[in-house]
């Protein structure tokens, strides 16, 4: 039997029907106060409700409300996993997932939001893949299914051999984000199933298809090739502008800003200060980004130390943007928001995105 | 439980009797070569039909092998632009060609092709390739005013693929007669319901009539044919596309009333947005095979073509039901 971990967060959601957002920390009494509902057993539900008997899995789940609860309700073997207090915490979630880990679950199914993502990511890494039930108000990580059915679906297509892609774990920080300042760094990367492509047979099917994978080395290929001399490149976060690092043989930070000059590392890890005066020194520079999938922010989310005063400087001509098509389809436009109206405005209008060797995709930025 | 094909975008209807009887009797000498002289009288007809001189027009044996052929001659340039989403072989053929791609992403709702941008663009050889209606979205989406800009360009060579003309009864025709470097593809695959005889056609300018040369692909004698005769009897073509038209419309008013998302369309097919994951995989289930677009949409997403009434009713009535069970 193949053994798939589930791990429910009970608090999250709770703060958004009550117009708080998030519930991390002590916000969660005043949410209780006023009146708050956990969401977490209706999205729990609504994902359990397509089981049956025939899939051949076992779960491991975390006791009581944090799993155990809902998954008694149906006829499949379970197995529950490791203890909980009265009140449960980030830690209960950590804990148990590496527990599970260690007892050889394949993929661990979460439901929670944004925060929970992160505590999954402290504990799980790349090790194995997940899946995210939405249940949060926030849900700026783009590792989350779009609903209970979808992440069904990816279970589905997770059990039946389906591809693995990395998608991003975001860091809000709520306590900004409840007074409406939207901050947001890159926290972390985790493996989710794709989708099978349900494909009908038939004249008009397509050709071989290549993987996500082998999109970012094509990418990474088309920038290496048209990297100039003497010109700084600023590279920002995200596994496909990693994937041009590698193919570089320049070990840069999966999450941060680095700067690369005539194909070596300059500098690893940069804040916005350090860039504005790399800025000074080099007068020809580039900016690498990739859009964050979901969402598609080019600018303004997880990589706030490109700030207005450095876009500016660089200019709009300068932004290579390289996304994976796989990512790229997900998104309707591109956006952006550097917190700057003109520099917004500037970047609105069309732009180039490399989506492979000699590939590019015009499309539109709002 | 019978197979409901609303997958391909044919049409439902087999051609009137003299149609098929045509390509029947044509079997009777399939040990022969098609006699030239049934290649010339298609040719006129065509150019008749196309209002067009008959040295301007290219046969081939279906739209999709001028569509290659077309990219392949042309690959030369050192960039091709397409649409995305755009119809499979567009992209596929430009995909195996060495010349840089340049994807032109279409936006919701009116999947217009941004013309103007795209002026800026051509600074070097380039080839223009375009489905116009456009398949998945079923909207024209460059008009012959926006195209006749471009043209001006000589850097540039354009094939507009009309392969849903008759349905939207509009056509860049007028261009070619102005313009060397521009070519349509249309076919009797749609409108004339002969998806399966396989014959398709290309109206082109002068430059491209040249870079074609040489090209004389043999034609099947069944397929030629029945071309002949749909042509002569063109009138059911007419019936065809008005019954597509006053179908869709009867779809569009269900699909209003289930609150499905869908978008207007000069075509035989309709883009719909359902909200139900996996969709076309569970109206397979049924035996109801629509088309999937999740390349470019969600999985929700299907391209659905106008069949007869009752398999548009069998249709509408499973999206109802899996529309009621989310
Ligand atoms: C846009 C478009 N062009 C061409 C074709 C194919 O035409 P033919 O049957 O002549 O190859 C289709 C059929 O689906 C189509 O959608």
């Amino acid at each position: 039997m193949r053994k798939i971990g589930l791990i429910v967060n009970p608090i999250a959601g709770m703060g958004g029907s009550v117009g708080l957002k998030g519930t991390d920390g002590k916000i969660i009494e005043k949410a209780r106060k006023l009146g708050a509902e956990p969401i977490t057993p209706k999205r729990i539900e609504a994902f359990l409700s397509n089981l049956t008997t025939n899939i051949k899995i076992t779960f491991l789940v975390a006791p009581r409300h944090m799993g155990e609860k809902y998954i008694k309700n149906y006829n499949v073997p379970f197995e529950v996993v490791g203890k909980i207090g009265k009140t449960t915490s980030a830690e209960d979630t950590k804990r148990i997932a590496e527990e599970m880990l260690e007892k050889g679950i394949e993929l661990l199914v979460f439901c929670g939001g944004d925060g929970t993502a992160r505590d999954v990511y402290d504990a799980i890494d790349l090790k194995i893949p997940v899946i995210g039930i939405p249940a949060g108000v926030k849900m700026f990580s783009s590792i989350f299914a779009i609903n209970p059915d979808a992440a069904w679906n990816l279970l589905k297509s997770y059990l039946e051999g389906s591809e693995l892609v990395e998608n991003e774990v975001l860091d809000i920080d709520e306590e900004a984000f409840r007074e409406d300042k939207l901050d947001s760094k890159l926290y972390g990367v985790l493996k989710i199933p794709k989708v099978k492509q349900f494909i009908q047979g038939g004249k008009k099917s397509s050709g071989k298809k290549r993987t996500e994978a082998q999109n970012k080395q094509l990418i990474a290929e088309a920038i290496r090739e048209q990297m100039r001399e003497n010109a700084l490149y600023l590279l920002g976060p995200g596994t496909t502008v990693k994937a041009i690092s590698e193919k570089l043989d320049i070990p840069i930070s999966l999450l941060g800003i680095d700067a690369v000059y005539n194909r070596e590392l300059l500098q690893k890890d940069i804040n916005e200060q350090q860039i504005l005066k790399l800025l000074k020194t080099y007068q020809k520079a580039y900016i690498i980004v990739s859009p964050i999938g979901g969402q598609g922010f080019i600018f303004g989310r997880g990589n706030k130390q490109f700030t207005p005063e450095v876009i500016k400087i660089v200019g709009k001509n300068n932004i290579i943007v390289v996304s994976t098509q796989e990512k790229l389809k997900e998104l309707n436009c591109l956006r952006v928001d550097t917190g700057d109206i003109e520099i917004d405005k500037m970047l609105r209008g069309y732009i180039k995105v490399v989506i492979g060797l000699k590939e590019k995709e015009l499309i539109e930025v709002k | 439980m019978k197979n409901i094909r609303l997958d391909k975008n044919e049409m439902p209807f087999l051609p009137p009797k003299t149609v098929q009887v045509a390509i029947y009797n044509s079997l009777k000498s399939i040990n022969r070569y098609t006699p030239t002289e049934k290649v010339e009288l298609l040719l006129e007809l065509l150019s008749s039909y196309s209002t067009i001189e008959k040295e301007r027009i290219i046969l081939s044996a279906g739209s999709d092998i001028l569509i290659k052929e077309f990219i392949f001659r042309f690959s030369h340039v050192d960039q091709i632009i397409i649409a995305n989403p755009t119809f499979i072989i567009i992209q596929n053929s430009a995909l195996q060609s060495d010349s840089e791609l340049l994807k032109v992403r279409l936006s919701e709702p009116h999947f217009t092709f941004p013309t103007k941008l795209i002026e800026n663009q051509i600074t070097k050889p380039t080839l223009l390739v375009l489905d116009n209606p456009n398949n998945p979205s079923g909207k024209r989406i460059v008009t012959e005013d926006q195209l006749g800009i471009l043209l001006k360009k000589e850097m540039l060579t354009v094939l507009i693929d009309e392969a849903y003309f008759e349905f939207s009864g509009n056509s860049v025709l007028p261009l070619i007669k102005r313009y060397p470097n521009i070519a349509i593809t249309r076919t009797l695959s749609k409108a004339f319901g002969l998806a399966g005889i396989g014959l398709g056609y290309m109206l082109a300018g002068e430059t491209i009539v040249e870079a074609f040369e040489g090209l004389d692909i043999m034609l099947p004698y069944p397929s030629v044919m029945g071309a002949i005769s749909a042509l002569q009897n063109k009138d059911y073509m007419e019936e065809f596309v008005e019954f597509v038209h006053k179908e869709k419309q009867t779809m569009i008013e269900r699909l209003q009333e289930l609150d499905a998302n869908y978008y207007e369309s000069e075509t035989n097919f309709l883009l719909i947005t359902t909200g139900i994951q996996n969709i076309a995989q569970r109206l397979a289930e049924k035996s109801i095979y629509v088309c999937p677009v999740s390349d470019y949409f969600g999985s929700d997403s299907i391209r659905v073509s106008i069949g007869t009434h009752q398999e548009n009713t069998i249709f509408l009535e499973a999206l109802q039901k899996l529309l009621s069970q989310k």
